[in-house]
């Protein structure tokens, strides 16, 4: 089954009288469970790809269908329900809040969301910190963590709220090699799960572990293998 | 409640320039209100009076410091009858000024306003009870109104034991007399002042704030000994009938007669002289307040767009996060508010800032408007914010 349906997508930057496509009549088909990685030099358009998968940027032409649902008919607050529900995000730079404390960088989702109780959020936070090997860290500061262990708290973030899709975006980016394997390794445990990933990365490596590797240039999808 | 966690989160992360966004708001608020009601002080005074025929009443400014000489009782009721006399007059009105003990607040020494017959014709605003004359006499016994602090320690209706002054063969002593509180006056206690003269009166200089006020019309209550009368000034009423011009011509002998539509013109040149000099340094004074308080709003959500643009990731819709910040600016706001009120309740802080201040409604409509250009400013400045994408602010924030 299709989770996400990209057709025909353009994406234009204005600014002033200038404007910049950042995407041109992009198409892109991923199924459920799929573990993709998307490769490109910088200004191929990835990140804006990711944006929009996410539901954090709008898309100037073509149609985006998101687990069945018509992103481009969706106001804000549709928007942000399914960035709630359906989407967790890993960036690079981690995205965490730093003088929150693990606990509630983890549980911050769960605030949000209108279908978790207030008592559940505790069993949850406590459940994927112990995913992610955090749970003897929940009560420090996100700024008292190593780079590793901050992105594993994203990731712990991006599955509390049990999405569909994990969008991650450079997530071992800023990480040594011996780190970086092992966040590849909680992504793909995730995947194996049924979690869709999609990771943006320059990584060879980390584009080997996925199942796809979907290559951009100037805005353009230039095939899969 | 988890709107209620974020919000207390969100107050954490920029703990102390909150804890300073509050505490500047807070002296705003004590600072701005206390302008207002400065501003707007002289209008209320100038309403005191609820039942002033003002075309046949006089000040008669001066009278007593012209004809009485220093400590002259009798020479002062012999003034007072006759001005009484003068054809067209219908009475004198003036105060005896005694000091009482107060029974429950016996420790406390408490002014007393002992108002002539004619002085008692004139009511001031009451918030309970009647006004002399009004209803029954209580059998004769000694009837007080109340006004500030002392107010809240008896009830309407209620026996109260006052000490007045009194000489006897020991010396001067304190001895009981029961009155009975027939009324309450209107916070704050305002009375008349003849201790005063002037070729130009007004009511912001006739009136006098009282911390704590007895009113009396029982003129039995002086110490006789040690009569207070007005050191210079009376307020002669003249007959319904009566030639006001001659009636003026002759209280011209005893000192500077002005009717109170005179006082009222007087009064409103005043008023309109204060307000041509304080509002525009009240007004610069406000504009920089909410430029200040722009900028700090500014700086706050700012401070706050990376955590805000991590909600948004995470699910927060773009009104809600400009929500989040308005949300804790007002919250800050009101927080400051109390503060603000809890501070005017403090003793030092009344005397310094407040001791000539009405508060009323306009405080009020002031705080909240006061509040609703903040939260104004902090939704805007908010949502200028939300539009930008939140992996780009993320970014931005490294």
């Amino acid at each position: 089954m299709m989770l996400i349906e990209l057709k025909k997508i353009d994406k234009i930057y204005r600014n002033g009288q200038q404007s910049f496509q950042a995407l041109k009549e992009v198409d892109l088909s991923i199924r459920e469970g799929e573990m993709v990685a998307v490769q490109g030099k910088s200004g191929a358009g990835k990140s804006t790809l990711l944006h929009i998968i996410g539901c954090v940027d709008s898309f100037d032409g073509g149609s985006y269908l998101l687990d069945g649902t018509d992103v481009g008919k969706l106001k804000d607050r549709g928007l942000a329900r399914i960035r709630n529900q359906k989407i967790g995000f890993v960036m690079q730079d981690f995205a965490l809040v730093p003088k929150l404390s693990v606990y509630e960088n983890i549980a911050v989702p769960l605030y949000l969301s209108k279908s978790v109780r207030l008592r559940e959020i505790r069993d949850r936070v406590e459940k994927a910190a112990e995913d992610v090997g955090l749970a003897s860290q929940l009560h420090k500061l996100a700024n008292q963590l190593s780079g590793g262990q901050k992105q594993r708290v994203a990731i712990a973030r991006a599955v509390v709220n049990s999405p569909k899709i994990i969008l991650a975006d450079e997530p071992t980016g800023a990480l040594d090699a011996a780190t970086a394997g092992e966040i590849m390794a909680l992504l793909k445990k995730q995947n194996e799960r049924g979690t869709t990933v999609v990771i943006i990365t320059h990584d060879d490596s980390v584009a080997g572990s996925s199942g796809r590797i979907i290559r951009m240039k100037d805005g353009k999808i230039l095939g899969s293998q | 409640m988890k709107k209620l966690i974020l919000l207390g989160a969100q107050f954490r992360l920029n703990f102390s320039s909150n804890v300073f966004f509050v505490l500047q708001c807070t002296l705003v608020f004590l600072l701005a209100n206390s302008t207002v009601s400065s501003i707007l002080y002289g209008g209320f005074v100038g309403r005191y009076y609820t039942n002033l025929d003002k075309d046949r009443t006089f000040f008669l400014s001066s009278a007593v410091d012209n004809h009485v000489a220093f400590a002259d009782s009798e020479g002062f009721y012999r003034l007072a009858e006759e001005i009484s006399a003068i054809s067209g007059v219908s009475g004198v009105g003036y105060q005896m000024e005694e000091s009482f003990l107060a029974g429950k607040n016996d420790d406390t020494i408490v002014r007393g306003l002992i108002l002539s017959g004619d002085m008692a014709k004139i009511q001031y605003p009451l918030s309970q009870g009647r006004w002399f004359g009004s209803g029954d006499d209580a059998g004769g016994q000694t009837q007080v109104i109340l006004g500030g602090e002392i107010a809240g320690f008896y009830e309407t209706g209620e026996v109260a034991t006052l000490y007045r002054l009194t000489v006897t063969d020991e010396g001067m002593q304190y001895v009981p007399v029961e009155a009975r509180v027939i009324g309450k006056m209107r916070a704050p206690a305002f009375a008349l002042s003849l201790n005063y003269a002037s070729t130009q009166p007004t009511y912001t200089d006739m009136f006098e704030p009282y911390h704590s006020l007895i009113l009396t019309d029982d003129l039995s209550l002086i110490c006789t000994d040690d009569v207070r009368f007005p050191m210079l000034s009376l307020l002669v009423f003249a007959e319904r009938r009566a030639d006001l011009q001659a009636v003026r011509e002759e209280l011209r002998r005893y000192g500077q007669p002005f009717d109170f539509n005179e006082v009222d013109q007087f009064y409103d040149a005043a008023i309109s002289f204060r307000l041509a000099n304080q509002l525009p340094t009240t007004g610069v004074m406000i504009l920089g307040i909410l430029f200040g308080v722009a900028g700090i709003t500014y700086l706050g959500v700012y401070q706050n767009m990376k955590s805000i643009a991590v909600y948004h990731l995470c699910g927060m819709s773009r009104k809600g996060c400009a929500y989040i910040n308005v949300a804790l600016n007002a919250a800050m706001m009101v927080v400051s508010l109390l503060f603000a009120f809890l501070l005017y309740c403090v003793p030092s802080v009344q005397d310094y800032l407040f001791r000539r201040t009405m508060f009323g409604t306009y405080n009020l409509l002031f705080s909240a408007a006061f509040i609703s250009v903040v939260i104004g400013i902090s939704f805007l400045i908010s949502y200028g914010f939300s539009k930008r994408s939140p992996v780009l602010t993320l970014r931005r924030f490294e």
